[in-house]
């Protein structure tokens, strides 16, 4: 399946990709804390930065934890989707995410989490540097094996 | 709908008490957002001959209808006062996230009055604002701040502007740092010190809204793939960032060298952009908000006692400040110059320009040894550079009189020494000449917050695309390169981005970004007129505190000192040719030919009257 592939050295912390996906979200307007994308910027300069995505786990741990069930894999995308009708806004799946990459707001009753876009994810179009790209996940890592791909 | 809230957040720290304001629809059409709120309201709320670090003085933070957008360059936040430094009107524009969180928190606008008691920092969430206590971080260094009030409020999400010792120590060009980021000039800095602020915490959660998000984001796209195909923001700006300067004003002999003594440098590419990157100090780079030409680089020191030292910098500016006009040529010395300024809060320009007319003043024999507590501060020697930058800071020995600036310095110390105090009505002068290039000349000379390169650009004239020794057309020239910074600075879009993009004046592309962004249906002939109501409130500003025409003048030794050497050579702003372009500049501006100052008939046209 392909999944937003994530080459961290290369992000450059503009955050451009959460606002595209809030977009994408809410329809018509920006704001970065309704994005299911995010991009970390620690260190004593900010030097440290990382794009955080859902990785679509295979045994996610999310979906196992989930009180009601409310997730499904999509046919078309294979991507790990919250079913709105089911899910009760509990916030455990965010608590058991080892990556953080699923995001709770007080305005919505659903947490944020990445939908692959139907399978156009619109944050990518979006990264200039192409720290996150929509590949095949058998091409995860293949940056660090191939020289090229620096 | 206007891209904003239309919120003002009045902070008063006398009595620690806020409120909230809204601006009127006519307001925001006729200002337009960060550099023309800012304006306005410092005109209405600072009153004349108002003390810059006294109770009375204001510090209002803008943004504009594209900051917290996708729209590229949309990061600037706007810090406006009334300039410790030059007593006359200061824009200073911060990039970075800081601009996006205050957009976030609800407001348009935050203005900050009066003086606490104790010393406190303040922390703005949406609606909440509380002030906090900051004895604790009094002292500290900026990175330190930002990292303990994160820690503190327990949210990394936090953007935090802080000062460091020097706006502790009213340094008068002490600046605000965000992240790596800063509102370098004319010191905002002190006056955030001279009010007890240490630091203000921002984060929010409100939706921005724009009239047309579609087409932002169309157009948006559109404009990254015109972005990567230039070759200076696709190619060269992600490596060096502005650091490739060095070379290009070199090769034209206009790189501020030895106090301006020259503009010709033959140890210029050891300090250039070039050798960072081949001598591997270049060890990584980000970006601002919604930024694709990734320009913050990163540099980290590799020899001698400052091996290991790193700095998110420095740029093609502090390569001047802290290198050709010292004629240091050491570039290790100079990132960690930038490093430690950027930790003490303090404008790396001021800085290295005060630092060079004491070198001037040494060569001269005007001070020596005893004035210096024994250091020989001579052209060259960058052993003395970070033991100068604290003395300032800190204001001991003679940084205390440094601190005051280089024209208060030279007013002191006199004997001739303020004949080389490169400055314009007390700001210090940015990389870029006055006597190589005649429209940034002029543009020097009448830039509404003194010596400086954000108002008037040198690339229509560096570049060749304008004869940069004519006179001609230059008055012109500079009103609509001043029109273009004008309304880039209320948007507020990075210079990096709106430059290669639109070009040096306004065109129909700044028209239709805004109208997409507010849903106004500005034509050309309202856009003009709004940069210029914007501009010529700042003038008025500055003459109600009694600047006129006297005193849009260059530095002595470019009026009358051609430049020595170099492809530049013979070069200088005969004061003639300045006399020439000033009448025609102020009768394109509607301001008075003998005064300078702004006219009736051009403030009623302006919607200025009261």
């Amino acid at each position: 399946m392909k999944k937003i592939l994530v080459n961290k050295d290369k992000c450059s912390g503009c955050k451009i990709c959460e606002s595209v996906c809030s977009y994408q979200k809410l329809g018509d307007k920006f704001n970065r804390r309704k994005a299911a994308i995010r991009v970390v910027i620690e260190g004593e300069l900010g030097e440290k930065i990382t794009p955080i995505v859902c990785r679509h786990c295979k045994k996610a741990k999310c979906a196992e934890v989930c009180p009601v069930d409310a997730f499904y894999e999509d046919q078309n995308t294979g991507a790990l989707i919250i079913d709105k009708v089911k899910c009760i806004g509990c916030g455990l799946c965010a608590e058991e995410c080892p990556f953080g990459a699923i995001n709770l707001h007080d305005e919505f009753e659903i947490p944020f989490k990445c939908d692959l876009c139907g399978g156009d994810p619109l944050c990518i179009k979006y990264c200039v540097p192409n720290a996150i790209v929509y590949e095949e996940e058998h091409r995860i890592g293949a940056s660090k094996r191939e020289r090229s791909g620096n | 709908m206007y891209s904003g809230y239309n919120k003002i957040l009045r902070i008063d720290l006398t009595n620690e008490t806020t409120e909230v304001e809204n601006i009127s629809p006519q307001f925001a059409r006729k200002f337009l957002g960060g550099n023309g709120f800012g304006v306005k309201l410092l005109y209405d709320i600072v009153p004349p001959q108002a003390d810059p670090l006294g109770e009375d003085n204001t510090i209002i933070i803008a943004v504009g209808p594209a900051n917290g957008t996708i729209l590229p360059g949309a990061a600037m936040c706007a810090f406006i006062t009334k300039s410790p430094l030059t007593g006359i009107f200061l824009d200073s524009y911060m990039g970075g996230h800081f601009a996006t969180e205050v957009k976030n928190s609800g407001y348009d606008v935050i203005v900050i009055s009066g003086k606490l008691q104790k010393h406190k920092y303040l922390v703005i969430e949406n609606d909440n604002v509380n002030f906090c206590d900051a004895q604790g971080l009094w002292g500290m260094e900026t990175t330190k701040t930002q990292m303990k009030i994160k820690e503190d409020l327990k949210n990394s999400e936090f953007q935090v502007a802080c000062i460091g010792p020097a706006g502790e120590h009213l340094v008068k060009f002490a600046s605000v740092i965000c992240d790596t980021r800063a509102s370098g000039r004319g010191g905002v800095g002190a006056v955030f010190g001279s009010k007890n602020l240490k630091a203000i915490a921002v984060r929010g959660d409100r939706d921005i809204n724009v009239a047309q998000p579609k087409r932002v984001l169309e157009y948006t796209r559109d404009t990254f793939e015109e972005m990567k195909k230039h070759p200076a923001l696709g190619k060269n700006i992600p490596i060096y960032g502005s650091t490739g300067s060095v070379d290009g004003n070199n090769s034209l002999g206009i790189l501020g060298t030895r106090n301006w003594q020259k503009e010709f440098w033959k140890d210029a590419s050891n300090i250039s952009g070039n050798s960072l990157v081949e001598n591997n100090l270049r060890i990584g780079h980000k970006s601002c908000a919604s930024c694709m030409a990734r320009s913050a680089i990163f540099f980290q020191a590799k020899s001698g006692e400052y091996k290991g030292i790193t700095s998110r910098g420095p740029e093609y500016e502090t390569l001047y400040s802290y290198g050709s006009v010292l004629e240091n040529d050491n570039p290790d010395s100079i990132i960690a110059a930038d490093r430690l300024s950027d930790e003490l809060g303090i404008d790396t320009m001021s800085t290295g320009v005060v630092i060079a007319w004491v070198m001037e003043c040494f060569e001269k024999g005007i001070l020596t040894t005893k004035e210096t507590d024994g250091l020989e501060i001579i052209f060259g020697k960058h052993e003395v550079l970070l033991d100068m930058i604290k003395k300032i800071a800190y204001r001991e020995g003679i940084g205390d009189l440094l601190a005051e600036g280089t024209k208060i310095a030279s007013q002191k110390v006199g004997k001739g020494s303020e004949e080389f105090a490169i400055h314009v009505k007390g700001l210090e002068l940015a990389g870029h000449t006055a006597r190589g290039l005649k429209g940034m000349g002029l543009g020097y000379a009448v830039a509404t917050r003194g010596g400086n390169h954000q108002d008037i650009r040198p690339g229509a004239e560096r570049s060749g695309k304008l004869d940069r020794q004519i006179i001609d057309g230059k008055p012109e020239h500079v009103l609509k390169n001043q029109r273009m910074c004008t309304i880039g600075d209320s948007l507020i879009l990075c210079r990096r981005h709106s430059e290669p993009v639109f070009g040096q004046y306004l065109s129909e592309k700044y028209v239709e970004v805004i109208n997409m962004l507010t849903g106004f249906d500005l034509d050309m002939g309202e856009l003009n007129t709004i940069a210029d109501r914007i501009y010529t409130l700042e003038r008025m500003f500055n003459c109600r505190e009694g600047i006129t025409r006297k005193d849009d003048i260059l530095p002595p030794r470019f009026m009358k000192e051609p430049i020595p050497d170099g492809p530049s050579k013979g070069m200088y702003m005969k004061e003639d040719e300045l006399n020439i372009m000033l009448d025609e500049f102020y009768s394109l501006r509607g301001w008075d030919i003998e005064t300078g100052i702004p006219k009736g008939e051009e403030i009623k046209r302006l919607g200025l009257e009261n």
